[in-house]
């Protein structure tokens, strides 16, 4: 791929770089030992990861019960996370598929660690539907598989089967797109490595790549084959879990504008993730002249314009269930806003319509600390979003002798805990042992002084 | 279904046996044997022997060893029999699977019950199985036998008599002939001896009352169905006053609406009760202004005159002289003969007040209990034996009995269970639970009731009769002790001409009998003197029976402890009830703690607003606070944030009988001067529901839907005028979609008249006993987790006091286009070609999004492994319904079970199903016939000429899931303008 950049643009990346250093830079973190802030990080994220295994194997032992729910409410954290931890992925396929296809280079320093972090997310939130269930040990009976119960299947109408598609869809295609793509860094390694055992295992990992220029031809050909079966994704993934609510019957969930309003959702708070980690892990590994502050100033835009739509949507909503005198479903938003839950609408309404107008200031962005905690609120704001559509609509809906109040326990509250131990832990592992950044496409993008494209 | 019941009748009863009357001799036995009982015993023994059963012989209730012809594996069984659990006597069929009672249905024959239960009798059947009743007669503690335990009873009554002093034989109304004959007997053979009848919630002033005015010293029957105009002052009569189930039916006689007029109930009262809840009109009054209305409607009615309430009132009772019926339920002499007169002067002696046949459910006094409890204070009790009551716990000087019952040498219990006065007596004489027992009952003049075993007893027991005759000197097996009494008399009382052998039969068979009562002839009425009511003004309380507890006697039943309470839906606990004005007033909010004092005593409950109460009164229920109920501390699922049930050393509410007072010769139960002060500690409260009206909250109602349109409601006059007024129009459901799911065969659905439903929640608990639901415990209803498949939704309309209130049963509404069956991703719910709703449990991997999706919230979740641990509690899981484990979802399954059961007889037969065949088991127990279930797809059945009616509704028809569960307008007996069309 030929780059031409004018002289004139801010170089992608800084520091004057050359083929040798971007490889001793990235390859570096791995030869050399962590930072100190790295394995505070670690040890946090696996210290939480560890709180929500004994909260899960507790709770799958006990029961369901284990977890604040009750007749009325049936669904708070479990769906919230899921949703959430689904949603925070969009980022990473937006960001590696659509801006690839789109040939937005700037996307190359971070479309790695985008992209990982869109895995663990998903991993994340498969975990939700799961022991979320009642008998979590039948969980396979979601899947379509010939079987000696009939055969039975499973209910093609039912949103929560097509979400085990769409999961299991976005799961596979992140990961093979992810780790196709690390093919040729992993080369490298194997290249640079020291050791025999080091050798042999990247030398697996790598599949046996040459460097040839037809290896290249082919490696680019399925790349961008697979950018292309996975930029659908971005939008029918979160479009399937909105369905989970559009579906139903209940006010506050029975809306038709839920998918573009999910995928925008979806995108604003992956964005804000992906900027939370990029932050940390620049930070942590030393990072600065590859995600540089044009980097994160392109991604608080796209927060900008996510943040917008979901804004947008927040409007509609109330404008649709006022204007469809449905009676019930201007309960629910009423309810939303100013009922026993209205607290959390409102840091909803805080952390998500307010924190994304800070950005149109300059100085705000080019901020690191300041886009770091504005980031942090979103992800609060999106968190709240999805668990207000959810328990606020629950827990008064149509008979008022059944309205209820939901408070969450414990155990819930380390689950959620465990799942940023979960995510945050993958994600240091990821850091310390994979090349973070994809350096045969920052090789691709980098300026030579009176040349014009790159060399590979 | 009835119809096929196979009514058990003992083989053995036909042998024609001398009664043995012989001296009382309590060691020997007989030693002559003859063929049959010899092989009987030698199989018998080898069987006992090579089992190891320590069982005794007992040649009534035959085991499997021998299977009967009839009884077939996996059939039930039905024994008609008498139900003992409150005292009204309802007649009762026990429904038997394997030698076990599983269900109490009510028998459709008998005069009192009339196929309807109440909840408290329902429930009575776990009690069979409690694991912590009494078994083995004891002794100072120890386990002895029989003869031990007797020797020293017959020791104890004889010093007695040496010494002079009195031997008392305290019960609750006794209303068994044969009892009360070997009472004589034994009052004849102990001259020193005599007998104390009291009954906890007493009726004693009512009584009290008919001997001043009448001469006689009874309480009469009371004809619901012929009263057209029914003025109650605080008798709660359709939810726990005298004979609930037996009121309710009959009252519901003369509330259908296909006829030119129905009856009309003003309800005046204190308290919020469900009989208030129902009545047409209800005057709020705190019990001294109740007291002084009436007396003003006395006056009213005399003079013509007056202004007001009273004389509204007045001239209404006037217009229906005769067709009317006054009843009271306050335990105030002075009331009741003010009642007593208003009923003389409107002439309803003989019409709705039947006083030559009187009722003898109760028959106790309150003056004989303040007596004897004089003479066991000077120590002129030598002998005292309580059987049935729990004078400890009961009565307000419950503590000073305590100490004087350990001042008497000799103290026996005759008790199914232990309690506070078991406790402290010498000997303990376990009674049989009713339903392994044998008795008869006159609960009403001219109705002999059967009580046959329906089970081998499960411990060593022996019933009070028994006992009591064997101290007299009758020594023969249980059965014989009823059969040789009525052989010796039954031709006094029996109509018709059969011999004896065949009218025990049919009384054994049908349950009951029709017999010669013996009528009360009483004197001309006496005006009586006017005494002056002692009832106090100011803040008193009022101790009222709740409707599930009744007066503590089934404190240990785990269903009746979890029935959410008709009106505050509390559960596991007793509360002091306030008007939310008294409330504001005091400074206290819903769950605060306060301490009530009177009579120098003083109890700490947590308060609950209740709308609809007089502002001067602190209502608390009665039956809290037993001993017994310690058990339940840790009922409910185990884990990290579970609350216990009851703290270290607490008891599932509080005892409130000892801030009672007796004013006069009555025990009061309301008009009692209290005090209330703040303690600054708060409890939970069990609720199953905590909003309580229709109407949206005040700050996010939207202007379009002020008030949920969910129950439709009208006047008589309205109805007459328009049979659909009341009803919301607006929605008509269209749909583009053809009908891709004809029912061919049958097509169940259900109505409910909001009309007729009481709220009793007897519905509640059959489907409870029918379908296995757990009881869970205090804390998981807290969090919202009690799994009543079926629940009854309360709510209040209305402004300050005056308020209404509407019952809606809610369970699964089956619907066509059920929302739930959709969103379940392995289809775990899915519909019947018979359009049922089912839950498959085997197949739900517990998502919980039908749940969540279901608009009506009826579906329920097992959060935990619910226990099913009592193994003996077990023996009443109904084997026909799965029990259900941790992680699946349930809801009502319209009792399939019977369906399917119906559907196969019918089958068997080769006869076509008959609208009728199938009764579920909410519908079976309603005593006020508020549920219809049926085929809607015969136009002939009941149930499709409700769904035609102008009443019949669907709730939430707008969001066309096609519920096939559908309502009836509730009607109301008032003037237009009151009722609207909208509840709200």
């Amino acid at each position: 791929m030929g780059s031409h950049e004018t002289s004139i643009r801010e170089p992608l990346v800084h520091g004057n770089k050359n083929l040798k250093t971007i490889t001793d830079d990235v390859v570096g973190i791995m030869d050399k030992k962590p930072t100190g802030l790295w394995w505070t990080g670690f040890l946090i994220a696996a210290s939480a990861l560890t709180l929500g295994i004994v909260a899960v194997s507790y709770q799958i032992m006990t029961g369901i019960g284990t977890w604040g729910l009750n007749k009325t409410v049936g669904w708070a954290f479990d769906i919230t996370n899921f949703v959430f931890w689904v949603g925070i992925g969009h980022a990473g396929t937006l960001i590696s598929a659509i801006l690839f296809l789109f040939r937005q280079k700037w996307r190359t320093s971070i479309n790695r660690s985008a992209e990982a972090m869109t895995i663990f997310a998903v991993i994340c939130a498969g975990l939700f539907p799961i022991i979320h269930m009642g008998r979590p040990w039948m969980a396979y009976w979601m899947f379509p598989y010939p079987n000696a119960r009939g055969p039975l299947w499973i209910n093609f109408r039912s949103p929560l089967a097509w979400d085990v598609f769409a999961i299991g869809t976005y799961l596979i295609i992140s990961a093979v797109f992810w780790y196709i793509g690390m093919i040729p860094d992993l080369a490298t390694v194997r290249d640079r490595a020291k050791t025999k055992i080091k050798k042999a295992i990247f030398g697996f990992m790598s599949f046996g790549w040459s460097g040839s220029f037809r290896t290249w031809h082919r490696y680019e050909t399925v790349y961008g084959l697979l950018a292309g079966l996975a930029a659908p994704l971005v939008v029918s993934v979160h479009t399937i879990v909105s369905f989970d609510f559009a579906t139903s019957a209940i006010p506050g969930w029975h809306t038709t504008t839920f998918p573009p309003y999910f995928v925008a959702g979806a995108v604003f708070s992956g964005f804000a993730m992906v900027l939370t980690l990029l932050l940390i892990a620049r930070k942590a590994m030393r990072l600065e002249e590859y995600i540089t502050v044009k980097h994160v100033e392109n991604m608080t835009k796209v927060i900008i314009l996510t943040g917008g739509i979901v804004t947008l949507s927040y409007a509609t909503e109330f404008f649709m269930a006022w204007y469809s005198g449905n009676g019930y479903e201007q309960f629910v938003f009423l309810n939303r806003a100013m009922g026993p839950f209205a607290w959390a609408y409102w840091i909803m309404v805080g952390c998500n319509l307010l924190t994304p107008q800070f950005f149109w200031f300059k100085k705000i962005r080019t901020n690191m600390l300041m886009v770091f905690i504005l980031s942090i609120f979103i992800n609060i704001g999106m968190w709240f979003e999805r668990f207000v559509i959810i328990v606020t609509s629950l827990h008064r809906d149509f008979l008022p002798s059944a309205w209820a109040m939901y408070t969450p326990s414990y155990v819930e509250i380390a689950t959620l805990i465990g799942s940023f131990g979960l995510f945050f832990t993958l994600f240091m592992l990821f850091i310390r042992y994979m090349p973070i950044i994809s350096i045969g496409e920052v090789k691709n993008v980098l300026q030579f002084k009176g040349r014009s494209g790159g060399g590979k | 279904m009835n119809k096929d019941k196979k009514y058990w009748m003992n083989k053995d009863e036909i042998s024609a046996e001398e009664v043995v009357v012989g001296p009382a001799d309590l060691q020997t036995t007989s030693t002559e044997w003859n063929r049959r009982d010899f092989l009987k015993t030698a199989g018998f023994s080898l069987a006992a022997f090579m089992t190891a059963c320590s069982k005794t012989p007992v040649n009534k209730a035959i085991p499997f060893l021998i299977q009967p012809e009839e009884i077939i594996p996996g059939k039930a069984y039905w024994y008609a029999s008498t139900s003992h659990a409150c005292g009204s006597g309802c007649g009762i069929l026990v429904k038997n699977r394997d030698s076990r009672p599983i269900k109490l249905e009510g028998n459709p024959d008998h005069p009192v019950s009339q196929g309807g239960l109440c909840p408290v009798c329902q429930a009575s059947v776990i009690e069979l199985y409690d694991s912590k009743r009494l078994l083995h007669p004891t002794l100072f503690g120890e386990k002895v036998s029989w003869d031990a335990l007797d020797k020293y009873v017959v020791q104890g009554l004889q010093k007695a008599r040496k010494n002079g002093q009195k031997i008392v034989l305290l019960t609750e109304t006794v209303t068994s002939p044969s009892t009360k004959y070997y009472i004589q007997k034994f009052l004849k053979k102990y001259a020193n001896a005599s007998h104390v009848e009291y009954d906890p919630i007493s009726y004693s002033a009512i009584m009290d009352a008919h001997e001043a005015n009448y001469g006689k010293r009874i309480l009469p029957q009371y004809n619901f169905e012929k009263a057209d105009l029914i003025l109650s002052f605080d008798a709660d009569f359709l939810g726990s006053w005298l004979s609930p189930t037996q009121f309710t039916k009959d009252y519901r006689k003369n509330r259908n609406l296909d006829g030119k007029h129905i009856s009309k109930h003003i309800q005046v009262e204190s308290r919020l009760s469900v009989t208030g809840a129902k009545a047409d009109e209800r005057i709020v009054k705190s019990p001294v202004e109740m007291l002084r209305l009436a007396n003003d409607i006395e006056h009213a009615l005399r003079e013509k005159s007056g202004h007001g309430i009273a004389s509204d009132i007045a001239k209404e009772l006037k217009n229906y002289s005769g067709k009317s019926l006054v009843i009271s339920g306050m335990n105030d002499p002075v009331m009741q003969e003010i009642v007593n007169r208003i009923n003389h002067d409107l002439g309803n002696d003989g019409k709705t007040i039947i006083l030559k046949h009187p009722s003898l459910q109760k028959s106790g006094s309150d003056s004989a209990v303040a007596e004897l409890f004089a003479d066991m204070k000077t120590g002129k009790v030598g002998a005292l034996l309580v059987a049935g009551v729990n004078p400890v716990y009961d009565l307000p000087e419950g503590e000073a009995f305590a100490e004087s019952i350990k001042t008497i040498p000799t103290t026996v219990s005759f008790s199914a269970k232990q309690n506070e006065t078991t406790e402290l007596c010498n000997a303990v004489c376990p009674s049989p639970h009713y339903l392994e027992s044998w008795s008869d009952d006159e609960f009403t003049s001219g109705t002999l009731s059967m009580t046959q075993p329906a089970i081998q007893a499960l411990g060593d027991t022996k019933s009070l009769r028994k006992s009591i005759a064997g101290m007299a000197g009758f020594d023969d097996d249980e059965r014989n002790l009823v059969r040789n009494y009525w052989k010796k008399i039954y031709t006094t009382r029996k109509k018709g001409s059969q011999s004896f052998n065949r009218w025990w039969d049919n009384l054994v068979h049908d349950g009951f009998v029709k017999i010669n009562s013996n009528s009360v002839s009483v004197s001309r009425f006496k005006k009586g003197e006017m005494a002056k009511s002692l009832l106090k003004n100011g803040l008193t309380l009022v101790a009222y029976p709740s409707l599930q507890m009744l007066d503590g006697r089934h404190a240990e039943n785990p269903w009746l402890q979890e029935l959410p309470d008709p009106i505050s839906k509390l559960t596991w606990d007793n509360a002091a009830n306030l008007s939310p004005k008294k409330a504001k007033e005091l400074g206290v909010s819903q769950s605060d703690v306060i301490q009530i004092k009177a009579n120098g005593n003083s109890v700490e409950l947590p308060v609950y607003i209740q709308e609809g109460q007089s502002d001067e009164v602190v209502a608390v229920s009665l039956g809290y606070g037993r001993k017994g109920t310690e058990r339940f501390k840790n009922l409910g699922p185990d884990w990290i944030q579970k609350k216990a049930t009851l703290g270290e050393g607490e008891l599932v509410g509080e005892r409130i009988t000892h801030l009672l007072e007796r004013k006069g010769s009555a025990l009061s139960f309301s008009g009692v001067s209290v005090s209330i002060s703040k303690t600054g500690k708060t409890a939970d409260l069990a609720l199953t529901q905590t909003y309580n009206t229709l109407k949206n909250p005040e700050n996010t109602a939207p202007p379009s839907m002020k008030v949920r349109p969910f129950i439709q409601e009208t006047t008589f006059d309205a109805y007459k005028k328009d049979p659909s007024s009341g009803a919301h129009h607006g929605h008509q459901v269209v749909t583009l979609w053809k009908d891709d799911h004809p029912y061919d065969k049958h097509h169940w659905g259900m109505a409910i008249d909001l009309g007729a439903c009481t709220g009793c929640s007897a519905c509640v608990i059959s489907c409870q006993v029918e379908n296995n639901v757990p009881v869970v415990g205090k804390d998981e209803v807290f969090r919202r987790r009690d799994m009543a498949w079926m629940r009854i939704d309360r709510y209040y309309s209305g402004e300050g006091n005056d308020v209404d209130v509407a019952f809606q049963p809610m369970m699964c509404h089956h619907c066509d286009n059920s929302p739930c069956e959709p969103v379940c991703p392995v289809l775990a719910t899915v519909h019947s070609s018979e359009g049922l709703n089912q839950q498959v449990y085997n197949r739900c991997v517990g998502t919980r999004f039908c749940a969540n999706n279901c608009p009506y919230k009826v579906r329920r979740f097992n959060w935990f492994d619910y226990a099913h641990n009592d193994e003996l509690e077990n023996m009443v899981l109904n084997p026909d319904v799965t029990v259900r484990s941790r992680g699946v979802m349930e809801k009502c399954s319209m009792c399939i079970q019977r369906i399917q059961e119906a559907k196969f007889e019918a089958k068997a037969k080769g006869i076509p199903l008959v609208d009728g065949d199938i009764k579920l088991a909410c519908q079976q127990s309603c005593p006020a016939d508020a549920i219809t279930f049926g085929d809607l797809n015969d136009p002939e059945s009941d149930i499709s000429k409700l769904v035609d009616d102008p009443r019949h509704y669907h709730v939430l028809e707008e969001l066309n899931a096609r519920p096939t569960v559908g309502y009836l307008t509730m009607v109301r007996n008032r003037e237009e303008e009151k009722g609207g069309s909208q509840h709200g």
